[in-house]
């Protein structure tokens, strides 16, 4: 039997210190944890920056990797500093060291790069090795080029390297979440779909119990003939509908998850109660693939954005909203130009839906002009004209001539700074793990 | 009745930075399988005014799941919705 402990959904999210504790006692044989995720959007990537900053992240590392080493388990993380570039990873590592100097602790890490040099995905490109990901357009040369920071979905490989060595803490780049708690117990030998379909559901920590969270922990072991969940906090449990309902979550095919390694395929999986809080879970198949595959994904700079956020009460006003913000985007761009980008959002009529959006009902809009342009001076300015415009637009029947809009803020406009988009999300065939540099490092 | 009556999971999520999908989870056999011969692939379809969509039809766990490539990646500066999380409101009361 092997043992894996799921510190939790996400690195940064506040674990769950007694849930650990009490794992640990029952005892474990690898701790695992995703530190990262493209859900939050482009900027992470695009920027280098973490998501989880450095207090959030050291206070969720902190302990659980001083118990690591002191009982000598092995602990993994995947996608350290969120989105895995080198910038990322050594913002994480500051840490590590951190941590290392201020508890007195010496001890080795074994760090996994997943970033790519833009000539090698050029190459790649340009060998033909680079396919769209299911449906999305395709690459060109441009996107490469403007990227900040491409990277690979690293697979189990490195990692698996890794713990041969004997490492006793991991650190990987950008990982897919399941390679993170799939490398160790396919070391010691598990039948690889029991252990894929594992690790892509513990992935998640406590978001496949009952009640559900992604901040707490969550374990699982393997034996013979199935594997086993069950979270250490006695207030949730897992049950056949949270697990079963968590093995579609965020995946497009229900019946088939693809990895750097090979295809899960699900159509089969038996989930049963095994207890009351612990689901059995088995059934599934693995296929493994001849030669891996990876999707690599990159982020480009879009500009600099400011907003502008108010809202719009005047039912007059409400009633001819488009007409009036249709005439001020005309009068933007008569006076600017290009080299801008205007968006407005109305909130409380169709910001989240858009064109989608089918209730009618409004009373009241909180609307954001939202401007993005080559430089935070440039959006600042045409945002603050967008804004001085609205509040004093004299639209047909007007009887308020204060003002038309209530800010809420002083200053109105806010420079939310750099914008990034994402210009790669593709598949590459061909076997990248020489490009994923295993590099050990010693405080 | 109303989807949302019939479901114990109605959602949506970003699967990735192109992709939407939307996963129904019935409470029982009998509702899904009426469900299922009521929506189909071409409802979708139009309901996200999608030229095609993934449509998996999960009888052994009475779920209907959806699948499509969103109109710009993820974050980009027209998405109003990163996570994909509110893709499932029109569904919510859907006449089933």
């Amino acid at each position: 039997m092997v043992k894996a402990l799921s510190l939790m959904g996400q690195l940064g999210y506040g674990y769950n210190k007694d849930s650990f504790v009490k794992a640990i006692d029952e005892g474990v044989d690898y701790i695992g944890v995703d530190a990262g995720s493209i859900d939050s959007g482009p900027y992470f990537l695009g920027s280098g920056n973490m998501k989880a900053n450095y207090d959030a992240t050291r206070s969720d590392l902190e302990f659980p990797l001083i118990t690591a080493l002191n009982e000598k388990i092995p602990f993994i993380i995947g996608s350290a500093g969120y989105a895995g570039s080198d910038e990322h990873l050594s913002k994480f590592m500051e840490i590590v060291e951190d941590i290392a100097k201020d508890n007195n602790l010496h001890f080795r890490v074994a760090v996994i790069h997943s970033e790519l040099n833009k000539g090698v995905v050029l190459d790649l490109l340009k060998k033909g090795k680079i396919t769209s990901y299911e449906g999305n357009p395709p690459l060109t040369e441009d996107d490469i080029k403007a990227s900040t920071h491409i990277v690979a979905q690293i697979g189990v490989k490195r990692f698996m390297e890794a713990l041969e060595k004997g490492a006793n803490i991991v650190v990987g780049g950008r990982a897919t979440d399941a390679s993170i708690y799939a490398a160790y117990p396919l070391l010691k030998g598990c039948n690889p779909a029991l252990v894929w379909h594992m690790a892509k559901i513990i992935e998640c920590g406590a978001l496949c119990a009952k009640p559900a969270s992604p901040s707490d922990a969550l374990l699982g072991w393997i034996d013979d003939e199935a594997f086993y969940l069950k979270p250490p906090n006695e207030m949730r449990r897992c049950t056949v509908d949270s697990a079963m309902a968590h093995a579609l979550y965020e995946n497009t095919n229900p019946f088939v998850i693809e990895e750097p390694d090979g295809t899960l395929f699900l159509e089969n999986a038996k989930y049963e109660q095994f207890d009351e809080r612990t689901v059995k879970i088995y059934g599934a198949r693995w296929r493994e693939r001849e030669r891996p595959t990876f999707k690599i994904e990159g982020a480009k700079r879009s500009g600099f954005r400011t907003i502008a956020i108010m809202g719009v009460r005047n039912p007059d006003m409400i009633s001819v909203l488009d007409d009036i913000l249709g005439d001020v985007r005309q009068q933007a761009e008569n006076r600017f130009g290009s080299g801008f980008t205007l968006n407005f959002r109305q909130y409380g009529k169709n910001g989240v839906l858009g064109n989608m959006e089918f209730d009618g009902n409004l009373h009241e809009i909180g609307l954001i002009v939202d401007v993005v342009a080559d430089d935070q001076s440039f959006a600042h300015k045409v945002c603050s004209v967008v804004k001085s415009t609205l509040q004093h637009y004299d639209y047909k029947g007007r009887i308020a001539t204060g003002a038309n809009v209530a800010f809420p803020y002083s200053p109105t406009e806010i420079d939310v700074g750099e914008v990034y988009e994402f210009s790669v999300y593709h598949i590459v065939e061909e076997d990248l793990n020489d490009y994923f540099r295993l590099e050990e490092i010693e405080f | 009745m109303k989807l949302k009556e019939a479901v114990k999971i109605l959602r949506s999520k970003n699967a990735g930075v192109w992709h939407i999908t939307i996963d129904i989870v019935f409470k029982n056999k009998e509702l899904y399988e009426r469900v299922k011969t009521r929506l189909s692939r071409d409802y979708f379809c139009t309901l996200f005014n999608r030229k095609s969509v993934d449509y998996f039809e999960c009888d052994g766990i009475n779920t209907l799941k959806v699948s499509f490539l969103r109109d710009a990646a993820a974050g980009s500066i027209s998405d109003t919705d990163c996570l994909g999380a509110n893709f499932y409101i029109p569904l919510l009361d859907v006449e089933i």
